[in-house]
């Protein structure tokens, strides 16, 4: 039993990790605050690429990814891929406005919610954290 | 084409495909076995309720959206997500909107594919959505592999003060 408590104790003294991928500073830096706030270390790009790097050296639990960053829809894309590399985290999609269109590339990327761009991050980070259960994230 | 089929994880997965309208059932029940799936269908939202509660086991559904009453494939959706192992879930439709959109989202639909279904899409995003499956253990295998991983931690620790 002891033995059990210490491994529970090392699952829930892990950092938990969150990638905001923006390409507005101003916004990067309010995700940034809100999610230390929550308990979360944020991890930020501004880009593809630099998000791609941050998923080879991070275990994420949570992904908020803005659905345009180089060009219009990219972002749906990296929501996909950070599925595929991080099957059981919480992946938001930050989209212009919410469409048939745009709930269906969420469902097709496997991306877990779509909020719209326009909401407020504390909104945002606050609805995530209603979703997020224990089983986001967990290391397999 | 039998390449395609030999490169798949699962040797021969079982589908349940769930239309109204027989002409397209039969063809993607067609398509489909081409590619080594067994498939088994359903016409009604109700077929498909009873294969799903009846110990059937799939691998992948595949359901209309729009057949007894709009929007009743939500619910075949729903009841094969709470069949374990959750097969993969693919919902067809001509008549997405905001509100059913939104639901298969929040169920966590694997697919949502708009008709005219464009089948080379579907097979792709379905052989994709398998292998998926089959990398991602499911919950009670986790658990096994954590409670041996514990019990293994356990017994290290009576030893060491490493895991203290």
């Amino acid at each position: 039993m002891a033995a059990k408590s210490s491994a529970e104790k090392r699952k829930y003294s892990r950092e938990r990790k969150a990638l905001v991928v923006h390409r507005d500073m101003q916004g990067l830096m309010n995700y940034q605050k809100q999610l230390s706030g929550a308990g979360f270390v944020p991890i930020i790009a501004r880009d593809l690429g630099t998000a791609l790097l941050a998923m080879t050296q991070h275990y994420f639990e949570l992904g908020i990814i803005s659905a345009e960053l180089g060009e219009a829809g990219d972002g749906w894309a990296l929501g996909g891929v950070f599925r595929m590399v991080f099957p059981r985290a919480y992946v938001a999609v930050l989209a212009p406005a919410t469409t048939v269109e745009t709930l269906q590339m969420a469902i097709n990327s496997g991306v877990t919610q779509v909020f719209e761009a326009s909401k407020q991050p504390d909104e945002i980070v606050s609805a995530i954290f209603e979703e997020l259960t224990p089983t986001h994230g967990m290391v397999q | 084409m039998p390449g395609k089929v030999a490169e798949r994880p699962l040797r021969n997965p079982r589908m349940l495909i769930v239309d109204d309208e027989e002409s397209i059932t039969r063809t993607m029940q067609m398509m489909f076995e081409e590619r080594g799936f067994r498939v088994q269908t359903a016409f009604s939202c109700s077929q498909a309720l009873s294969a799903l509660r009846n110990g059937h086991h799939y691998d992948a559904v595949i359901t209309d959206l729009n057949m007894e009453a709009p929007d009743i494939g939500l619910e075949v959706a729903r009841a094969a997500k709470q069949v374990r192992p959750a097969p993969v879930v693919v919902v067809c439709t001509g008549y997405a909107n905001l509100e059913n959109a939104r639901i298969a989202l929040d169920m966590h639909v694997d697919y949502l594919a708009t008709k005219p279904v464009d089948l080379d899409q579907l097979f792709m995003a379905v052989d994709r959505l398998l292998e998926r499956r089959q990398d991602l253990p499911s919950v009670p295998a986790r658990q096994r592999a954590r409670a041996r991983h514990n019990d293994v931690s356990g017994s290290r620790s009576s030893g060491s003060k490493r895991h203290d």
